[in-house]
């Protein structure tokens, strides 16, 4: 019976993390747009219609022409204090709680700390954008060769470029 | 509409200001204001970045784009833990 039991979640598990959810927020999105937007074809991605507005009035792109899913906003019960609630735009609770209802098989992805620490109290899995491309190079979504093309272009505009030394440095081996 | 504010400046950055005026054939208040603007902004954007604000929350409350917000932050040369995720991603991948 334990085995049994080991087998059911051992599956569950696999299912969960070979059908997670991408759910991106601005941040990934500027930066990848602007720097390599044809790696967003090789990824299966979806986000809120608060992001897709920001994207349209920043960039002028719609999100509608891409193949960026837009998914009904969420309304999970979050773990805020009134002090990072005030610190969050409305995006960012709206983005938190829609990755709070599919949190055991989704990640965000967003480049802002306060977000992805906020994400992590609350049993959210969130990875920076150049986490986010390690992971699809681990996976295979993308070649290694696309991926350090990526963040060699990336590391000129990027938020942390020290980040984007660390990972390519700690890729080599992979 | 604003608030009027007389200040005295350096001959330096007078003599540049005055010379952007004659190139961009604008007056000098014209472009004192944007560079005025545009420093003070910068200066906003990293108080609310060092007060622990979200890059979307400083956007709003700045009125300039995310893109902006993360330029200006870029300068700052900070790194944050990507070892530690690199090396879950490593474990995980390898289940």
């Amino acid at each position: 019976m334990q085995k049994y039991n080991t087998f059911k979640y051992l599956h569950v598990f696999m299912l969960i993390t070979q059908f997670m959810q991408i759910i991106v927020n601005a941040t990934f999105l500027i930066n990848t747009l602007r720097t390599e937007p044809e790696i967003l074809r090789e990824m299966k991605l979806l986000t809120i219609k608060n992001v897709a507005t920001e994207i349209e009035n920043e960039l002028g792109i719609d999100i509608n022409d891409s193949n960026i899913e837009i998914i009904q906003t969420g309304s999970g019960k979050l773990d805020l204090s009134n002090d990072i609630k005030g610190r969050l735009s409305t995006t960012d609770i709206n983005l938190l709680k829609t990755c709070h209802i599919h949190r055991k098989g989704c990640i965000l992805v967003s480049d802002d700390l306060l977000l992805k620490n906020t994400a992590s109290e609350n049993d959210i899995k969130c990875y920076t954008t150049p986490e986010f491309a390690a992971y699809q190079l681990k996976k295979g979504v993308i070649t290694k060769q696309q991926f350090v093309k990526f963040m060699n272009i990336l590391k000129k505009i990027y938020i942390r470029k020290g980040d984007i030394d660390k990972i390519l440095k700690k890729i080599e081996n992979w | 509409m604003g608030t009027n504010i007389n200040v005295t400046l350096p001959d330096l950055i007078a003599g540049y200001l005055k010379r952007k005026s004659k190139e961009e054939y604008l007056p000098i208040s014209a472009i004192a204001r944007k560079y005025i603007a545009r420093g003070v902004t910068e200066e906003l954007i990293v108080e609310y970045h060092r007060k622990g604000y979200s890059i979307s929350s400083i956007a709003e409350n700045t009125d300039v784009t995310i893109a902006k917000v993360m330029d200006v932050l870029s300068k700052l040369d900070e790194e944050s833990d990507v070892e530690k995720t690199l090396d879950e991603i490593e474990i995980n991948s390898s289940d």
